[in-house]
């Protein structure tokens, strides 16, 4: 099937794409599945269902996701910016239709109900966005004259307003940081990069002053004694420190049976009383490797686009990732931010495994380089199309 | 000039292309150093949680002290008097249970006796540790490991347990639920040595060499039998009893009742389980009279043939003091002891004279506690000074207050030859008294005595007891003292006392028996101490003189040869 004699698409894809960074997303998503044993039959005990409600929901998804993965990788770069723009305009349209039609959840509407499963638009928004904002920027950096950098912003703009009003603080920030990113990349002066910096400080301030379950958090973390809420933190720290190196084994564990979240945000923590601080290290280290390899292999990529859009998703990925991990470690103030492919939640999965496979599609060794010889470029004397 | 300043400026643009993709791989680059420098964060946060050291069972300083274990405590012929065993002891991590309600009901289906309120207070919160029991049977830890409830664990500690229960109760003491001496020769060993081995971690889970007492197992359980016996016979409140080696001052045996079961510690907090023989101070009534011979007889004022008048009370002011068996006659010494005559002791001490006397009862150590291993102590109660009628009081045994241990300590002295020895509780050798001995009176004097309380056994008071400890050579003061009860001398309420030694012809050991408040014990019988004190001791020796090695000797000699002794 993928023998190099002939040139069919599956082989061409498997030469081109990025094997380790394929299998290291794979072996996060089992690390996924071996997580939710250790941390959801306890919140399935607490919620009145079946031990293994949550494993065998996340494990159905897994097949799914790998297939859109690897579909999405197959993409060439029209064929991603294509389905990125549909997947936009589709998101968007649910993120407005959440407020209107969502389900309240914690005094939230995030959750909109299509196709018989509780969907959450934001997380499409997010790899949607990241790939239509890097092809934007990446048009004004070669057209300073095209208002496509404006266009990027305004779409933002109208992301932002439908989360705030959710209100969804995290994805909020993390749509918003996808778009510092792209500014970041595109080549934006220090000065300016710091300017806004200094406008995000303003922003979080905003919020702290604004949203009062935010300021409580922020307080909270502060002033962890204050009487605030910190039952879930602290029980996630006991998780940690009750496994100590080597973990006591699964099923072991007493602490993460008091987690409320231990299915989905401290998922990293309930697991580390089973497995222990070192399994967490290389499951930390394993997001590392996919992060940093996708970035090296974006910085390798000679299309602007494809560089854009790749490192975007990875840098997004990290964002997510680092923000979940730290909140787990106590180290900055609980911000719900699920960890990807390990936290249980269905539809997030799906979106998450579309990105990546944009990612891979991206970060392949230039396929759009051959041409119909199956000759690298390099071998021919025609000059690339960027 | 015009040419150098363009030329610091790139004369060869490089292509857009180029430019932008070098950039763009810059910032790429400093973004990949931002994310590497988050996740060498995330995993140094992770090294130090993992680098904390937390202790995983235990928290805070019990441990220390619950797995201290305490040297076996064994009697003189090496049967353990004390021992540690292991147990477990339960204990639960309040912040790892997760359901209080279900651990609460559930503990309390197999310790039913527990109390549901505390104990759902005491799993309640976020505490890393509490005792819920200490101490239980290895079935009932079995039966709540069973239970399988999380947040509950077990530690082995070492409890005290002592075989004999009841039986030597006042001489071990007792121990607290963290194995540390609280009374009786526990709380002694502490304060010698075993404190400052637990405190220096050397106590723990090691063996300590077993301490050796002077107690003699076989002969204490006949004297707690015998008291025991005493108090349903006699119908008495309470009873006590010493035996000591005259020789070495080691106490054989010692018991006190009511008293206590060392491995129920709180049992001794009942009212009136006190240590009658060390912490009980008494009027000691007749008892004295033994003690204020020895003084006079000693002084050389008082011969053992002199004639004291004893026909007629002597009045002190207001007060006649008369005897009790009045003979109105005049009594030559021995016959003042054998008849117990309070007229006739009045006189002999005061032919010693009562500054002389007082004295006496100093060199005695009747002024101060008895130095003795045990700290269940009491001062005893004696006038600085003597006036004629608290010395003629004092004489034979009224107001002055001392304890039994007292009065054994002083009789062994009287019948060793006159030299006084320390009571201990330890193992002492003879060499080892020796060098202990404080004289008393003198040799001689010693040899009256012995004569005396031999005689009262053959014809004073000591009879009845003298027909039950037969061949024995036992001998010894009575004393029926009574009690002063809302600050009169009731003749309802008596204190009675016998204070012996045997065989009197080579003296080995005293004893110092007394009944609280014993009742005839039928019809025909009487209540001073003859019928009570005096038969428990005839029935003591009878049984621990042959296991002593004392054998029973019916030869007229022996006391002709005492006799001879004191009249020679």
């Amino acid at each position: 099937m993928f023998s190099r004699e002939r040139k069919t698409r599956l082989a061409e894809w498997w030469w081109t794409v990025d094997r380790q960074l394929l299998g290291a997303l794979v072996l996060l998503m089992i690390a996924g599945v071996v997580l939710s044993f250790a941390a959801s039959p306890p919140v399935a005990e607490r919620l009145g269902l079946s031990p293994y409600h949550f494993i065998i929901r996340h494990s159905l998804f897994v097949p799914p996701a790998i297939a859109v993965m690897v579909l999405a990788s197959l993409m060439s770069q029209r064929q991603a910016r294509w389905a990125a723009l549909v997947m936009l305009c589709g998101s968007v349209v649910l993120l407005w239709a959440t407020l209107r039609f969502g389900v309240e959840v914690k005094g939230a509407r995030r959750w909109i109900s299509a196709f018989g499963q509780s969907v959450q638009p934001s997380e499409f928004v997010k790899p949607a966005y990241a790939i239509i904002g890097a092809w934007l920027f990446s048009e004004s950096m070669k057209r300073p004259e095209m208002p496509a950098r404006t266009i990027a912003t305004v779409l933002l703009g109208v992301i932002i307003a439908a989360l705030l009003l959710q209100p969804d603080i995290g994805q909020t920030a993390l749509v918003f940081a996808t778009w510092a990113v792209l500014l970041f990349l595109s080549g934006i002066s220090w000065v300016i990069i710091f300017g806004l910096a200094g406008a995000a400080v303003a922003m979080l301030f905003g919020a702290y002053m604004f949203f009062p379950h935010f300021a409580r958090r922020i307080d909270t973390f502060i002033n962890p004694d204050g009487g605030g809420n910190t039952y879930q933190v602290d029980r996630a720290l006991q998780s940690l420190l009750e496994g100590g190196w080597f973990g006591r084994g699964p099923g072991e564990s007493i602490a993460k049976k008091l987690i409320p979240d231990a299915h989905a945000d401290y998922v990293f923590s309930a697991a580390a009383g089973e497995f222990g601080i070192l399994f967490c290290l290389v499951l930390v280290g394993l997001i590392a490797f996919i992060v940093v390899r996708a970035l090296l292999a974006a910085q390798r990529q000679s299309n602007l686009f494809a560089r854009l859009a790749a490192s975007t998703i990875a840098i997004q990925f990290a964002m997510q990732c680092g923000i979940n991990l730290a909140v787990n470690l106590n180290l900055i103030p609980p911000k719900g931010m699920t960890l990807p492919f390990v936290s249980y939640g269905g539809t997030s999965m799906l979106a998450i495994a579309f990105g990546m496979g944009l990612m891979l599609a991206l970060t392949r060794e230039k396929p759009q380089e051959r041409i119909a010889t199956g000759l690298p470029l390099y071998r021919t004397a025609l000059a690339p199309a960027e | 000039m015009a040419i150098a300043t363009e030329g610091t400026k790139p004369i060869a643009l490089d292509g857009g292309r180029k430019a932008r993709g070098n950039l763009t791989r810059a910032r790429i680059r400093w973004v990949i150093v931002a994310i590497v420098l988050g996740f060498a964060v995330v995993g140094g946060r992770l090294v130090q949680l993992g680098s904390v050291v937390n202790d995983p069972t235990i928290e805070g300083q019990t441990r220390d002290a619950i797995t201290a274990t305490r040297p076996a405590i064994l009697d003189r012929n090496g049967l353990e008097m004390a021992v540690d065993i292991r147990v477990p002891s339960l204990f639960a991590e309040p912040r790892r249970i997760i359901d209080v309600d279900e651990a609460t009901e559930a503990l309390m289906t197999v310790m039913p006796d527990m109390n549901r309120e505390w104990l759902r207070n005491r799993l309640t919160g976020d505490r890393g540790f509490v005792w819920v029991r200490r101490e239980i049977t290895p079935a009932l830890k079995e039966r709540i490991l069973q239970l399988g409830i999380p947040g509950l664990d077990f530690v082995t500690e070492s409890k005290r347990f002592y075989p004999g229960g009841h039986e030597a109760s006042h001489v071990l003491g007792a121990v607290n639920i963290d194995n540390q001496g609280i009374a009786g020769i526990e709380r002694h060993m502490d304060g010698e040595s075993v404190a400052l081995l637990q405190e220096l971690g050397i106590a723990r889970g090691r063996e300590l060499a077993p301490v050796e007492l002077s107690i003699d197992m076989r002969v204490q359980h006949v004297l707690h039998q015998e008291l025991t016996d005493a108090l349903t016979r006699y119908h008495a409140i309470a009873a006590a009893g010493v035996i000591l080696d005259v020789r070495t001052g080691e106490v054989l045996a010692l018991s006190s009742l009511p008293d206590f079961d060392p491995n129920v510690p709180a049992t001794a907090l009942e009212k009136d389980r006190f240590n009658r023989i060390t912490s009980g101070i008494f009027e000691l009534g007749s008892t004295m009279k033994t003690v204020t011979f020895a003084g006079a007889l000693d002084s050389g004022r008082v011969k053992i043939t002199d004639q004291f008048d004893a026909r007629f009370g002597i009045r002190f002011g207001r007060f006649t003091i008369d005897d009790f068996h009045a003979k109105h006659r005049v009594l030559d010494a021995s016959e003042v002891y054998k008849y117990s005559s309070n007229i006739g002791t009045i006189r002999i001490m005061q032919a010693m004279g009562k500054d002389e006397f007082r004295a006496f009862l100093t060199t005695l150590g009747f002024d101060k506690r008895v130095p003795f291993e045990l700290p269940e102590m009491r001062d005893p109660v004696v006038p600085a000074t003597f006036s004629e009628i608290v010395a003629a009081t004092a004489s034979f045994g009224h107001g002055l207050s001392i304890s039994p241990l007292h009065m054994a300590v002083a009789t062994a002295a009287f019948v060793n030859d006159g030299f006084m020895v320390n009571p201990t509780l330890y193992k002492r050798d003879l060499d080892a008294a020796r060098q202990l001995y404080k004289p008393v009176i003198s040799p001689a004097t010693s040899q009256e005595i012995r004569y005396l309380m031999r005689l009262n056994a053959l014809e004073g008071s000591g009879t009845r007891m003298n027909r039950l400890a037969a061949g024995y050579r036992l001998g010894g003061k009575t004393g029926t003292a009574e009690k002063v009860v809302n600050g009169r001398y009731s003749s309802d309420k008596v204190l009675n006392v016998f204070s012996s030694a045997f065989p009197l012809e080579d003296p080995r050991y005293a004893i110092v028996i007394l009944i609280d408040e014993p009742e005839a014990e039928n019809a025909q019988s009487g209540r001073t101490a003859g019928w009570n004190a005096g038969e428990m001791s005839g029935r003591i020796v009878q049984r621990i003189a042959p296991m002593l090695g004392i054998k029973p000797d019916f030869n007229e000699g022996l006391d002709a040869a005492i006799v001879q002794a004191a009249m020679r």
